[in-house]
């Protein structure tokens, strides 16, 4: 939003006003989950990630400087918590969670959804994180840029290196 | 592969895991208002913290063993009588119906994110919250938050002819007397958007006497929301009227101390058959309660929870529904409750584990 309307809400949410912060959470937390659920894979560490950015966003709101929008700075805290959960949980437990194992029954497009989940996570964090950016969250370069701590030339750079990892290895799924 | 194909993948792939996060706002107010708490009185948290840990314990063993007991005789739940329909409902296995008073879940095999309400005019699922489809059905509000920026709003006639347009909303209300849909947006969340249902001219409404509001429901004359009305420590909040006559707003009822707006759930969960705010309230005795506020600072429970002082039997509400079938709760471990008969709200079986998050509109 970054707009006067969101910049009032910023401005008494920094005084207590937990209500001013509730309004500006619930613009939030859609793009938010999205972008957890991009990286982590799993909807309710998703849900976990956002309430645990929405705690740390309240705690640093103060941080934010007067007239920046407030949504890449928030994502930027999910990425972060997304980070620290990876570390902790997910690194041990949903890596190992997911093997494609096509059967005769399931169906090939739910086959190469699961596919498609699995090379997303062997991809570098930072090329995930700025594909599930830029195509998840539909971003501008500029926000993904600034969210994932890259240049813009260097977000474009990681995306379209990861983004040649996920495409189809089958050549028949190319002329599809 | 071209580079839309692949995005239509990726974004297939991640929304085929992913369940729409609605409750998830109040889930986190309800973790800031609890970090506030600690930072506020830190040995006054230490305590409470310790007196609710052994609080909650307490009340899932009670409830495990409630549960227990209520498993192995099933005969003895109240049964849920009275007249037959079925209701559109958000679960954790995508959008369906659930049939009463059976209980039985039937699926409607599309996309949790796609299919947030139904409108039973067309028999349709659609993007959109239950009160974005008017009540004859002829005009759907239809929201897209598929993308990063903020939720755009298609205001539509049932066949799919764009009536209007808008980005940045926030919330959309409902529908007022003379047929326009009541929204909020971000850019002026102070004001309210009242679009003509032909979609051909919108007025801000700015409500007077209006310091910080969260405008939650309209129905006719009438929008409700809840405020923040005096500098408070605990802030507790104020239920509110906006008279759409005059543009006045009114206090409607203060919510108790150390109620479920204090913990982040409500407090409006919806609005009865009438138009009056439906919500949930802790009592004096610790045990929940649901009330309709039909009169200013007078409210009426419609459902209390068993249990006494000692053994709460506490339920969280997360949405309400009211119509000719009766008040429906959700709540969110994902149980539903229906009162189809005159012995109040109970609890529906939901076979196989169906967990119903939230109604897409009223039961049929």
């Amino acid at each position: 939003m970054g707009s006067a309307g969101e910049q009032l809400l910023i401005a008494k949410a920094k005084q207590g006003n937990d209500l001013a912060y509730e309004q500006l959470l619930a613009s939030l937390v859609e793009p938010a989950h999205r972008l957890a659920c991009g990286l982590l894979h799993d909807t309710h560490l998703a849900e976990d990630a956002v309430q645990e950015a929405a705690v740390k966003g309240w705690r640093k709101l103060k941080n934010l400087k007067d007239g920046v929008p407030i949504q890449p700075w928030f994502l930027g805290i999910v990425v972060n918590q997304c980070r620290d959960m990876q570390r902790g949980h997910w690194s041990r437990h949903v890596m190992k969670r997911e093997v494609v194992e096509p059967t005769e029954s399931a169906d090939d497009s739910a086959i190469r959804r699961m596919e498609v989940r699995r090379l997303l996570e062997l991809l570098s964090r930072q090329e995930r994180l700025v594909i599930v950016l830029r195509f998840y969250v539909d971003l501008p370069w500029a926000d993904v840029a600034a969210i994932a701590g890259l240049t813009e030339a260097g977000a474009r750079a990681r995306f379209y290196r990861g983004l040649a990892k996920v495409r189809p290895k089958d050549p028949a799924a190319v002329t599809a | 592969m071209n580079e839309t194909l692949i995005r239509d993948e990726i974004v297939e792939a991640i929304d085929d895991i992913r369940r729409p996060p609605g409750h998830l706002v109040a889930a986190s107010m309800s973790a800031v208002r609890a970090e506030r708490s600690r930072h506020t009185n830190p040995n006054f948290a230490s305590a409470a913290a310790v007196l609710i840990t052994a609080a909650v314990i307490a009340v899932l063993v009670v409830a495990s063993t409630l549960r227990h007991a209520a498993n192995s005789r099933p005969a003895t739940q109240p049964r849920i009588g009275g007249s037959v329909c079925s209701i559109p409902v958000r679960t954790d296995q995508g959008p369906g119906f659930v049939e009463l008073p059976s209980g039985l879940f039937r699926p409607a095999g599309l996309p949790a994110a796609s299919a947030t309400a139904y409108n039973p005019a067309t028999h349709k699922w659609l993007p959109t919250d239950p009160q974005g489809v008017s009540p004859d059905g002829k005009i759907v509000a239809l929201l897209d938050n598929a993308k990063g920026h903020n939720q755009t709003l298609r205001l539509e006639t049932s066949t799919g002819t764009l009536l209007y347009m808008r980005i940045n909303v926030m919330r959309i209300l409902g529908w007022s007397s003379d047929g326009s849909l009541m929204i909020t947006t971000v850019d002026f969340p102070a004001r309210l958007l009242k679009i003509a249902a032909d979609g051909r001219h919108a007025e801000w409404i700015d409500p007077v006497g209006n310091e910080t509001t969260m405008w939650s429901f309209a129905r006719g004359q009438y929008v409700w929301g809840v405020a923040l009305p005096y500098q408070d420590p605990d802030q507790h909040r104020e239920v509110v009227r906006l008279d759409l006559a005059t543009n006045s707003v009114s206090d409607w009822y203060a919510m108790l101390p150390d109620s479920f707006n204090d913990t982040g759930y409500g407090p409006i969960l919806g609005l009865s058959s009438d138009g009056y705010p439906i919500v949930p309230q802790l009592k004096t005795n610790s045990r929940s309660a649901i009330y309709v506020i039909r009169s200013k600072d007078a409210p009426t429970p419609v459902y209390v929870s068993s249990g006494d002082e000692m053994t709460p039997n506490l339920f969280w509400p997360e949405d309400a529904s009211d119509g000719k079938s009766g008040l429906m709760i959700t709540t969110t471990d994902g149980e539903l409750y229906a009162s189809l008969d005159s012995t109040g709200l109970s609890l529906v079986q939901v076979p196989n584990s169906v967990r119903v998050y939230s109604f897409a509109a009223g039961c049929t």
